[in-house]
């Protein structure tokens, strides 16, 4: 107050020169001097929501306006004023009641006679009228209780308070990524997140039979994010309210051997038959090295995955049965078989020297596109399967992400009911058989299938091909038929281009009979051995070419 | 005019009589509102956010209201109800003797009960500023501080506390700067603190220098206080290291815990804002048909008038003040994209305003 007084001072001698005449002081004792004393006083209440007011908005819509040709004044009157309106009254009340309240300020500065509720209810209590000065007293907390309920509210949503040009949400509108619960459970089981790759945590589980925990196991992890493209096809045909069933009857059901199994080795896992070509097989194996959680002491882990003709197989030390049970849920291999008395790598050696893959795709990280093979596990996987085998280990990045750039049409059903509001034209992003660009344009670019006529001339393209399968009046997705190889399609690597075909066998092609005289098709039959009798035309034994790598017969991957 | 002019008679009589009173008095109220306040304040923000009882969400925001209050408000109202025509007493002189009830009467006008008013109605800060603290503790950190076999009591000391002790320390420094602030309630107790000196100097004794000289005094206590926080809180920081927010679980107190936790919320609450707003209501009630006239119409106009117009200008300011530097209003040469430099024909900056 003391340089506000100064100011008076100076400007009564002022106007007493200019006058000539003895004017007092002007200001002191007015009410003037008692605004500005409030003013000066409780700027800083006002000043904390404001300064953080302004922060809040984001600098972007000050310069858009600007830029839109707004001037200066207009841009806070137009974009900044309305979006600080809630805080600026906010702050305005805070203000407003300390001014009410304050007591010491108004007694010093105000003008003579001049009362405020403040004064008098001092004034009435100090002369003992205390009856007197409860009304204004009772005023001042009435009014004063607004900014306290102010207060709390603000503070009940403090969370939300950023102001910002899109309102929440807008982001996952854009890029939908699928929510897990979408998923159809199957009737008593849990939902089936193998397909989603990284499985999301609400999903995660303890319990050792619980798919999604096999599904990480599998480590396919490439975290997957739907995209979706500009598809101006039809949408997926896909009845939205029919449950998925992710465990047609007769999938992977693990073999007998494996449930009497001494439980010593571990298990091993064949992925199912009849998948052809240069689709990659896993082969996995696990170990302690990756990950607390498992319960098991090995060698190492990963994945292997194996070309036409390899045959995946997977195995878990201890607990087998568990493991293979779990194995088996997750639906992609036809044989889980327990090993007795072999180590993890010595199963993998033995299963791939019977398969004798022309190429064995090693991984050993938790990402599935890197090799992450130490030297020791280097040195073991040498010990473990020889010169020869040794000699044809490659890198599996290149297999793995052909692995997973091509969907099933289970994936992509999964995937399209996972994206639910958005599904439709574009659904999940994904055209079936259809993700890898090099494979829209037909047929043309791809190379003739060894034996017999291709079909190919005059056909469509895989995708043309594809969406004639999905199109509007297919109605549903054709189930594959368990036993009958030639009806349906099959729940298998949607693309596959040594075919052209979706879901049709080529009729050129056909797989030889297998132990089970069925093709090799039947979910259980254990496919270790099951096809080597290098008939023409099978398909496990001769495709001879991989579009993808324009590697020869024989290219496999594995990763372990 | 200032602190280190001329010294007159008044301030050196002031400084010789009662400088010290003013300081020890200033003293003993901070350290004690400061106590009360924190302890309040810790342990309903404590209660409110990590525990379920009954009464819990009311308490949530009721606990806030004592804020409401102006102490020099609460001062007289409890002066007047523990005094000797109070309800207290009138209460118990149906019962007892009057010496006896005499004997049993609180010196509330004292500095303790000035302390204790000003407690009861400032500790909202510290609930506050400490409860938003509270709830921005992952629950994981005290999830972790159970497993590793800390007890319930250790980790709200070891773990929870800390971690909110910026806030805390907010939250009481604000509190004692309304205490060092403070005039009505003190006066009106007659415990003498800077501020009654302040205005003693003043008005009583005309001398604004001794007054400014007593102001820069008080302004050095405060000081002294972020200060002295400063320096004790040393290199320590208090991050919540993980950027993870897992809400806590709540405990369930039930039975006489939870009725503990309700009492414990409900002693501020009823003593800060409860009995004396009844009380107020009560003499209202008594006086309003005659005390409801134009006379308190004027008031409440003045009151009203000068609040609305303080805030308005108030506000402005601020705005004027806060808006950021590269606000379009504010015009830098930063923000304005001049000629990029080697086009620039003179070395001095392109805009008006200056870098």
């Amino acid at each position: 107050m003391i340089p506000f007084l100064w100011v008076d001072r100076r400007l009564m001698g002022i106007l007493q020169g200019v006058t000539g005449t003895p004017v007092g002081l002007i200001l002191t004792g007015t009410v003037a001097a008692l605004v500005f004393a409030y003013v000066v006083r409780f700027l800083a209440v006002a000043l904390n929501p404001t300064d953080s007011g302004f922060e809040r908005i984001c600098g972007n819509l000050d310069e858009t306006s600007r830029s839109l040709g707004m001037p200066p004044l207009r841009t806070l009157w137009k974009v900044d004023l309305p979006l600080l309106r809630g805080t600026l009254v906010s702050a305005g009340l805070l203000v407003f009641v300390d001014v009410l309240k304050e007591l010491p300020l108004t007694l010093i500065l105000r003008p003579f006679d001049f009362d405020t509720l403040a004064t008098r209810a001092f004034q009435l209590a100090s002369d003992e009228q205390v009856a007197r000065s409860a009304l204004p007293a009772l005023l001042i907390i009435v009014v004063g209780m607004v900014p306290v309920i102010i207060l709390s509210r603000i503070i009940a949503r403090q969370r939300d308070l950023t102001i910002h040009p899109f309102p929440r949400g807008t982001r996952h509108a854009l890029h939908p990524t699928p929510p897990p619960e979408r998923l159809s459970a199957p009737p008593g089981g849990a939902p089936h997140p193998w397909w989603w790759g990284a499985t999301p945590p609400s999903t995660a589980s303890t319990d050792p039979l619980d798919p999604a925990l096999a599904a990480q196991d599998l480590n396919l992890g490439a975290p997957w994010e739907v995209v979706p493209p500009a598809w101006d096809g039809p949408g997926l045909p896909f009845p939205p309210d029919e449950p998925l069933d992710l465990h047609p009857p007769g999938a992977n059901r693990i073999p007998p051997g494996a449930r009497h199994g001494p439980g010593g080795g571990g298990c091993l896992a064949a992925p199912r038959a009849g998948r052809t070509t240069t689709t990659p097989w896993p082969i996995t194996w696990e170990g302690k090295t990756q990950g607390e959680r498992r319960p098991s002491s090995s060698s190492g882990k990963g994945m292997a995955r194996t070309g036409p003709s390899g045959s995946g197989c997977a195995r878990w030390p201890s607990p087998p049965l568990e493991k293979a049970t779990a194995l088996a849920d997750v639906g992609v291999h036809d044989t889980v078989v327990v090993l007795s008395g072999e180590s993890a790598l010595q199963g993998a050696a033995r299963i791939l020297r019977e398969r004798a893959p022309g190429v064995i795709a090693v991984n050993s990280s938790n990402l599935a596109v890197a090799d992450g093979l130490s030297h020791t596990q280097r040195l073991q996987l040498e010990e473990a399967f020889g010169p020869e085998l040794t000699s044809r280990l490659v890198s599996s990045e290149e297999l793995v992400v052909q692995w997973l750039s091509v969907k099933t049409p289970r994936e992509v059903e999964i995937m399209a009911r996972g994206g639910g509001d958005h599904r439709g034209p574009g659904a999940g992003g994904l055209r079936p058989g259809d993700s890898r660009p090099d494979h829209r344009r037909g047929c043309g670019r791809l190379p003739e299938p060894p034996n017999g006529p291709t079909g190919c001339g005059g056909r469509l393209g895989a995708g043309a091909e594809s969406q004639r399968q999905f199109g509007p009046g297919s109605g549903a997705l054709p189930r594959h038929q368990p036993g009958d190889p030639s009806r349906g399609l099959h729940p298998d690597r949607f693309r596959d281009p040594g075919l052209g075909h979706v879901g049709h066998r080529h009729p050129a092609l056909r797989l030889c009979p297998g132990p089970w005289g069925d093709g090799g098709t039947s979910r259980g039959a254990p496919a270790l051995g099951g096809c080597a009798t290098g008939e023409p035309g099978c398909l496990r034994c001769h495709a001879t070419w991989c579009p993808g790598t324009g590697r020869g017969p024989g290219a496999t991957g594995g990763d372990g | 005019v200032g602190i280190f002019g001329e010294s007159s008679e008044t301030w050196s009589h002031l400084a010789s009589t009662v400088l010290l009173d003013y300081t020890v008095n200033s003293l003993l109220l901070v350290v004690g509102v400061g106590a009360l306040t924190l302890a309040i304040g810790i342990s309903t923000a404590w209660l409110v956010t990590t525990c379920e009882f009954p009464g819990r969400r009311v308490f949530e925001w009721g606990l806030i209201l004592p804020l409401a209050i102006p102490t020099y408000i609460i001062a007289f109202t409890y002066a007047e109800i523990l005094s000797h025509t109070g309800m207290v007493q009138g209460g118990l002189q149906l019962l007892l003797s009057p010496e006896t009830t005499a004997r049993l009467r609180v010196g509330l006008m004292s500095l303790p009960g000035a302390g204790l008013m000003m407690a009861l109605v400032l500790y909202p800060y510290v609930y506050l500023i400490t409860r938003t603290s509270f709830q921005r503790q992952s629950g994981g950190v005290l999830e972790t501080s159970r497993i590793l076999g800390k007890s319930a009591w250790s980790t709200f000391f070891r773990v929870a506390l800390p971690l909110a002790r910026p806030a805390v320390v907010a939250g009481v420094i604000l509190v004692l700067m309304e205490v060092l602030n403070e005039y009505g309630a003190v006066k009106y107790f007659g415990v003498s603190t800077f501020t009654t000196g302040i205005f003693r100097a003043w008005f009583a004794l005309g001398d604004g220098p001794a007054a400014v000289r007593l102001s820069g005094c008080l302004l050095i206590l405060v000081f002294a206080l972020i200060l002295v926080e400063r320096l004790q809180r040393g290199r320590a920081r208090f991050d919540d290291g993980s950027s993870r927010y897992r809400p806590l679980v709540p405990f369930q107190l039930r039975g006489w815990r939870g009725a503990a936790a309700f009492a414990v919320c409900l002693v501020p609450v009823a003593l800060g804002f409860l009995i004396p707003v009844a009380q107020l209501a009560v003499w209202a009630f008594s006086v309003a048909p005659e005390a409801l006239d134009r006379r308190f119409l004027t008031l409440a106009l003045n009151s009203f008038g000068l609040a609305v117009i303080s805030a308005v200008l108030a506000v402005m300011a601020a705005c004027s003040s806060s808006t950021p530097p590269d606000f379009p209003l504010r015009p830098s040469s930063a923000s304005l994209p001049g000629p990029p430099p080697w086009d620039t024909p003179s070395p001095a900056p392109s805009s008006p305003w200056g870098s």
